[in-house]
């Protein structure tokens, strides 16, 4: 697994380790059931603090991709469609968020951006 | 009882990185000593006195160091660190003294072997006394320099030390010199009596007292300083 | 219980210096690091934890009273002070004996090995060690019984990179032997702490101007460019304190993210330690 965190990246870092340990997950690379690194080693490989990645793995527990057990450590949950569904609608709103930003500022109508849309949309198919 | 010992190894380590100076200061006073038979009798009083600084100097150490707080942040005391101190310089003395002898002997047989004179005649009550006297007089200036330098420091206690020494000669010079131009009325033979018989008693018994007194005064001090 | 040291309204004065109601917590398997300048009273309050110095309020370590239990307390804790060690004429296997006789839990073995690790000579006084190896022997020293808390007063201060990187190296080897270990670090090297402390307390001036995690401060702290203009429009509680440069305004925040949303202002970078440091000293109040 590789976690390659950016300190000028505007994301926070926790968010960046979701997101590394998620696509782990998703290609493979984490199997199911397999174990995670303890919160502090991981803290400690990464040279950050214990909170953050502790934030990052209360995250992904809470959305289902790991599970912890008390005393013994962190474990890959079996995969689930529901969650991969859950995760590409996140990526599509933060898409679309970015979308809103730039129309926000050239001033470009929603029509225009339903328009464009269904353009490209109706290009893939 | 431990960390007592750990402290005056850490004393004794200090020390031991200037044994050769050590070493070197005792052969010259047993050289310095040997010249004459009059001169053999200081041997035991200055190995004392050197013997004495050597063990006052173990403060300059921890002063040079700065090693006061972080001994105080291992698991002891202020009350432990005056106690091992006192220790090692009671021990150090009575080592010291117990050399003094040895090597005033030793001199006396290296005089009379070089003077061919044959077996020399030891006077050794005079070298106990010597050596007693020599005792008690480093343990009333350390008995009066721990709690000093306790309270101003190792640097500043080095120029008190000398200047108390110098005082303290002055009053014996002066009390002698007095004492040989008036009579007294008092009865010389019963003084004469008393010190010879208890003599000895006494001057242990002062010596005792003095380091009690100071070990007290020095606690005091440590422990009200910041 | 869950913290290693607690402390609770501690002060203490001197004649030109005031230690005013310090209270924090170091919790258990965490790095807190002390910050602030030289002299504000960083060195002041961890002497206080030590009781190498008096002080009013109220300091627990291990769950005991600092003062009534506190040669029991020490057995517990590794300690490395600035300009303090136990002398400069001994070397590293008078250390050994030494510290076998205060310890109960000295081991020999790891402090060996830990000097061998870090190729510390062996026969040399301590006088002639470079600054590097004296800050490494006197960790190695530290933590060679076992402490369940490590306490330390500028261990990387005049140190390069690369020593400051080791000794970093040994702290977190440190805290992840044991989950129940702290550390109290205190230091005037902020960019050091960003990459171990999980909380940061700031000292200024004999009190305590915050104690926060440190992902927060690196995470939602922002300083946000402006002109002027920009700048008047800014309400007085979405900001910190605020810098007037020459060219631009810069202001401290504490939500980047909320700020973001809320200004057009584009220019928003994170902060770090030492730039957020800087700020509540030199910064201006709104």
């Amino acid at each position: 697994m590789d976690i390659i965190i950016s300190n000028m990246s505007s994301i926070p870092i926790y968010e960046q380790i979701k997101q590394a340990i998620k696509d782990a997950i998703l290609n493979d690379e984490l199997k199911e059931e397999e174990m995670l690194p303890s919160v502090r080693n991981l803290a400690n490989d990464l040279k950050i603090s214990f909170l953050t990645v502790k934030k990052a793995y209360d995250e992904l527990e809470n959305e289902g991709y790991i599970r912890t057990i008390q005393g013994k450590g962190s474990f890959v949950s079996p995969k689930n469609i529901e969650l991969i569904r859950e995760e590409n609608i996140k990526e599509i709103e933060r898409h679309i968020e970015k979308i809103a930003e730039l129309s926000k500022i050239s001033n470009i109508s929603e029509d225009e951006i339903i328009e464009l849309f269904k353009l490209i949309i109706n290009g893939e198919v | 009882m431990n960390n007592i010992k750990g402290l005056i190894k850490k004393d004794l380590y200090n020390l031991s990185s200037y044994k050769m100076t050590v070493l070197v200061l005792v052969a010259f006073i047993a050289l310095f000593g040997s010249f004459s038979e009059d001169s053999i009798q200081f041997i035991p009083i200055a190995i004392s006195a050197a013997i004495g600084m050597i063990m006052l100097s173990t403060f300059n150490y921890d002063e040079s160091s700065k090693s006061e707080h972080y001994i105080l942040s291992l698991p002891t005391n202020k009350r432990e660190v005056i106690k091992s101190k006192y220790i090692l310089i009671i021990l150090g003395n009575i080592i010291g003294s117990i050399i003094g002898v040895i090597i005033t002997i030793l001199a006396a047989y290296i005089v009379a072997f070089i003077k061919k004179s044959g077996i020399p005649q030891i006077d050794y009550g005079l070298i106990f006394t010597y050596a007693l006297g020599g005792f008690f007089g480093v343990s009333l200036i350390e008995a009066i320099q721990i709690p000093s330098i306790y309270k101003w420091g190792a640097e500043k206690g080095r120029i008190q030390m000398f200047i108390l020494i110098f005082i303290l000669v002055m009053l014996i010079m002066g009390i002698v010199y007095i004492a040989g131009n008036i009579t007294f009325n008092i009865d010389l033979a019963f003084l004469e009596n008393l010190f010879g018989k208890y003599g000895v008693l006494l001057e242990v018994l002062m010596i005792c007292l003095m380091y009690f007194i100071s070990y007290k005064v020095s606690n005091k001090i440590y422990k009200n300083k910041e | 219980m869950e913290n290693n040291i607690i402390l609770k309204k501690v002060s203490k004065e001197y004649k030109d210096f005031k230690l005013n109601d310090i209270s924090f917590n170091v919790p258990k398997g965490s790095v807190v690091g002390l910050i602030g300048e030289n002299g504000v009273g960083k060195t002041t309050t961890i002497k206080a934890i030590l009781n190498i110095i008096s002080s009013q309020g109220t300091i627990i370590v291990l769950g005991k009273d600092n003062k009534k239990y506190e040669q029991e307390i020490k057995q517990e804790i590794g300690v490395v002070l600035d300009d303090s060690f136990l002398s400069d004429y001994i070397d590293i296997k008078k250390i050994d004996s030494i510290m076998k006789d205060f310890y109960k839990n000295w081991d020999s073995k790891k402090y060996f090995n830990y000097i061998k690790k870090f190729k510390l000579p062996k026969d040399k006084m301590i006088n002639d060690f470079s600054t590097g190896m004296k800050m490494k022997l006197k960790i190695i020293t530290a933590i060679s019984h076992n402490p369940k808390i490590l306490i330390l007063d500028e261990p990387t201060s005049g140190l390069d990179p690369v020593v400051r990187n080791e000794i970093l190296d040994i702290f977190r080897e440190f805290i992840a032997e044991d989950e129940e270990r702290s550390i109290l670090m205190s230091t005037h090297i902020t960019s050091d702490l960003e990459h171990i402390s999980d909380y940061i307390v700031f000292i200024d001036n004999g009190h305590i101007i915050f104690n926060l995690p440190t992902e927060e401060l690196l995470e939602n702290y922002g300083i946000v460019k402006c002109k002027k203009e920009e700048f008047e429009k800014i309400k007085k509680e979405d900001y910190i304190k605020y810098k007037k440069e020459k060219y631009q305004y810069e202001i401290l925040v504490n939500d980047r993210f909320k700020f973001k949303k809320i200004y057009p202002i584009n220019t928003i970078d994170r902060a770090s330690i030492e730039d957020i440091m800087l700020f509540y000293i030199k910064g201006e109040n709104k």
